[in-house]
């Protein structure tokens, strides 16, 4: 499988800071890819250097099989791009924005930036400026999706909107999921729970894992162990348990790389006979919860 | 897209419409009010009027808020801009923002300069090379630096804090400058400043395609002041010396001069004129002048003078920049040399070698034409007009196209016109006065350029009393030989020592009335 952007041993520095720091990524073409992680973790950084909007310090990284440093003029009619910050000619009304725009792109589709801003009900004579950020947003992103991009990269489209505008948004970009790959930056997990097909959670510019969403969502688990008695938490545990604690006769803990059969094995190794063990699937939220504590237990 | 150029320019034209329409009204004012003023002056205006002066410093600011507006329309600098991922084309983009300036700046501009000529009484269709020229002017020293500073700023308030910021170095660098030991010596004082106008100017090149190109803000600023401080470095490096050597090389023994200089002792009287300076005293040394041919003129581009008293004391001035002029039949001239008050104090009493060194600079007129004066508009030097001021009649104003040229004028005592008003005592016969309008022009909206003949130096000193109340102006009627057309010959240095002079016999007192200073003065 072909990638739509891939980052090779990317690396950042703005002075002394590091804002990403030896990045390597794939994103398959066709997928719905989301990166996620804290405020500062690097994924604006990413992302502007994948559109050229300023360089690497080192390493490299290829958009729709083209270098990103050459990443200019043309090479924009297959990439659609929208940040929460972007500064739009807020002088323009938005039919005059959406009439700009239209003969920079051959494939620009009148009829369906026609049946977006009716989607949207976008104020078509009302000037950009005078919108508001949910509005905005909104016309971002007709102009968009209108000329078919194969490459849609958002960084933090749906931060502050309210959910109803932020669920409309996500539908207009969902019917596009065909024939697009996505790239989407946001700190926002339930936006991108029930969107994204792969992940990855970017933390202090590195990398912590990238891979399939189902794949992820699959291998954690919520661990309870039900004892007769308080249990004594053993010495040492797998490193793939997380959160390891016990409140009275009940011990917990979260497991990354769970299979059944073999956790099952672990416990009953590590534990002894329990009365009952329950497994429970993870939210991407709860996910990342996890990993974010165990990361800074590391750090510390 | 087929055309993105004029795409992006229609929609700078939308955008920045109350600019344009600004610029534009400030554009037909100027034109209307230098209208009436030339028509009111019957063609030869003395310059601008308050309004037009207005008018033009609107114009200006109008063109130059213009320009930031619509580079900064697509910002250059940042990281937000909405253009940055969409398709534009970087040459396209700049052409675009070049077609705009050349529309709304460069061409009104070119009508504005041909309605302000033809309103002077100028043919426009033998001068569109010379419109062409002013044109190149302002695009070099106005759209140029505005453009870049326009790509290496975010916004109006930026860009106006480093115009500012700009304006205070230059002020700085130039206190600085005059600290540095560079002589005001012509033709090698300009010399830095050119160079570094130069490689300025490739900068200001470079940083607009790499903005439009890169969008490499930080870059940019760097090549900038990187430019921008070659100025002063190269003010302190140039080895003046030997350059002024190099371009006003010794004159040979057997070389013929164009002016011959001597000492006049017989002047020894005690003078008026020198202005007070703490720590300085000033003391004139009078000069016979001879030998400058008519027609010609010898420039002094620098002076440099040196003292040796007995018992050691020296002093030397170095080169600096002087004002004197010598011209045919002039007989008399006056070096003024500043020194430090403790040298002279310790040397005034005892006779002392003073050495002048001249770097001379002579020129030839190669047109020579007698007219005479009239009371209405009378023609000089090819297409320049004059007139006698209506509200001055010692004045005359003359009007050019583009450039004032060198030019002077000589008049006789006996074809003065003027008649001889109370308390005024005519001139002795045979006198010769000699005025002259110094070479002028460069960038300026008005294309015309205006100057005046309003004094006469007398070629000899007068008996008794002092010259301003001899008759030395002309009236309608009175016959001049015009000299233009200057041609300069060859420059060279030339000394002359004068052994034995006691200071204290050439000091300047401190002026009653503050007078005092360089340059030709008639005792």
């Amino acid at each position: 499988m072909t990638s739509a952007i891939s980052m090779h041993d990317l690396v950042k520095k703005f002075y002394r800071v590091t804002a990403v720091d030896h990045l390597n990524l794939e994103v398959p073409e066709g997928a719905i890819y989301a990166l996620v992680g804290p405020n500062g973790a690097g994924k604006t950084t990413a992302i502007k250097i994948l559109m050229n909007i300023f360089p690497a310090t080192s390493g490299r990284a290829e958009v729709l099989g083209t270098d990103s440093r050459h990443i200019a003029g043309r090479a924009f009619r297959s990439i659609g791009y929208v940040s929460e910050n972007q500064e739009l000619p807020m002088w323009m009304r938005v039919s005059e924005f959406l009439a700009y725009l239209r003969p920079f792109y051959r494939t620009w589709d009148r009829d369906l930036e026609n049946g977006l801003a009716k989607q949207y009900d976008l104020p078509l004579d009302r000037k950009l400026g005078k919108l508001s950020r949910g509005v905005r947003m909104k016309a971002a992103l007709v102009s968009l999706l209108a000329y078919h991009p194969k490459l849609i990269v958002l960084d933090e489209p749906f931060g502050g909107l309210d959910p109803l505008i932020r669920d409309e948004l996500i539908e207009g970009l969902l019917e596009r999921a065909g024939e697009a790959t996505m790239f989407v930056a946001s700190h926002d997990l339930a936006e991108i729970e029930n969107v994204a097909s792969h992940v990855g959670y970017l933390e202090e510019g590195r990398l912590r894992f990238s891979e399939d969403m189902a794949v992820l969502v699959e291998r954690f688990r919520e661990v309870e162990l039900t004892f007769d008695a308080p249990p004594a938490l053993p010495e040492k545990w797998p490193e793939s348990w997380m959160q390891v604690a016990a409140s009275g006769a009940v011990a917990r803990f979260i497991e990354s790389r769970f299979e059944e059969e073999r956790t099952r094995g672990e416990i009953s190794k590590l534990f002894g006979k329990s009365r009952d063990v329950t497994f429970t699937a993870m939210s991407l939220r709860s996910i990342f919860l996890a990993m974010a504590k165990a990361g800074r237990g590391r750090s510390a | 897209m087929s055309n993105q150029i004029l795409h992006i320019f229609r929609k700078d034209v939308r955008h920045h419409w109350p600019e344009i329409v600004l610029s534009l009204a400030a554009v037909v004012t100027y034109a209307w009010r230098q209208s009436a003023h030339l028509a009111a002056w019957n063609q030869v205006a003395p310059g601008d009027t308050p309004l037009s002066q207005l008018a033009s410093v609107l114009v200006t600011v109008a063109w130059v808020l213009l320009i930031v507006r619509v580079v900064q329309g697509e910002n250059l600098v940042g990281d937000r801009q909405f253009w940055v991922t969409r398709p534009y084309e970087w040459k396209k983009l700049l052409v675009a923002k070049l077609l705009f300036v050349l529309v709304f700046v460069n061409v009104p501009l070119f009508i504005l300069q041909s309605f302000v000529l033809m309103a002077a009484g100028f043919p426009l269709s033998s001068h569109i090379a010379g419109l062409l020229w002013l044109q190149l002017l302002w695009v070099i020293f106005v759209i140029l630096p505005v453009l870049t500073l326009a790509t290496v700023t975010a916004g109006i308030g930026q860009f106006v804090l480093t115009v500012l910021g700009l304006v205070l170095c230059i002020i700085f660098a130039a206190a600085l400058f005059g600290k540095v030991n560079a002589p005001g010596v012509s033709v090698v004082e300009s010399l830095p400043s050119e160079i570094g106008g130069l490689i300025l100017l490739a900068a200001s090149v470079a940083v607009v395609l790499w903005q439009f190109a890169r969008r490499r803000a930080a870059q940019s600023r760097t090549l900038l002041l990187g430019a921008a401080s070659v100025f002063p470095l190269i003010a302190i490096v140039t080895p003046y010396t030997a350059l002024i050597a190099h371009k006003y090389p010794m004159a040979t023994p057997g070389q013929r001069l164009s002016v011959q200089l001597a000492f006049d002792p017989a002047t020894l009287t005690s003078h008026e004129g020198g202005f007070p300076e703490k720590d300085k005293v000033h003391v004139l040394i009078p000069l016979l002048v001879s030998g400058v041919d008519d027609g010609s003129m010898v420039e002094v581009g620098g002076v440099m003078e040196s003292i040796q008293a007995n018992g050691g004391a020296q002093w030397n001035s170095g080169w600096h920049g002087s004002s004197m002029r010598f011209l045919a039949n002039h007989q008399h001239a006056n070096l003024v040399i500043t020194l430090k008050r403790d040298f002279f104090e310790r040397v005034k009493s005892t006779p002392v070698n003073l050495h002048l060194t001249f770097a001379m600079a002579p020129m030839q007129a190669r047109k020579t034409e007698r007219l005479v004066t009239r009371d209405d508009v009378f023609p000089v030097a090819g297409e320049g007009r004059c007139m006698f001021s209506p509200f001055d009649p010692d004045v005359i104003l003359c009007s050019f196209l583009f450039k004032t040229p060198l030019l002077l004028a000589r008049a006789k005592s006996d074809e003065i016109t003027c008649p001889v008003r109370r308390n005024e005592i005519p001139l002795p016969s045979g006198m010769i006065l000699y005025s002259s309008l110094g070479e002028g022009g460069g960038l300026a909206l008005n294309p015309i350029r205006t100057n005046i003949f309003y004094h006469w130096d007398l070629d000899r000193d007068v008996d008794d009393v002092k010259a301003r109340d001899y008759r030395s102006r002309v009236c309608p009627g009175t016959p001049l030989t015009l000299f233009s057309n200057w041609e300069d010959l060859p420059r060279y240095r030339t000394e002359l020592k004068i052994d034995g002079i006691r200071l204290a016999d050439y000091q300047l007192n401190d002026a009653r009335d503050g007078m005092g200073g360089f340059g030709i003065t008639v005792p």
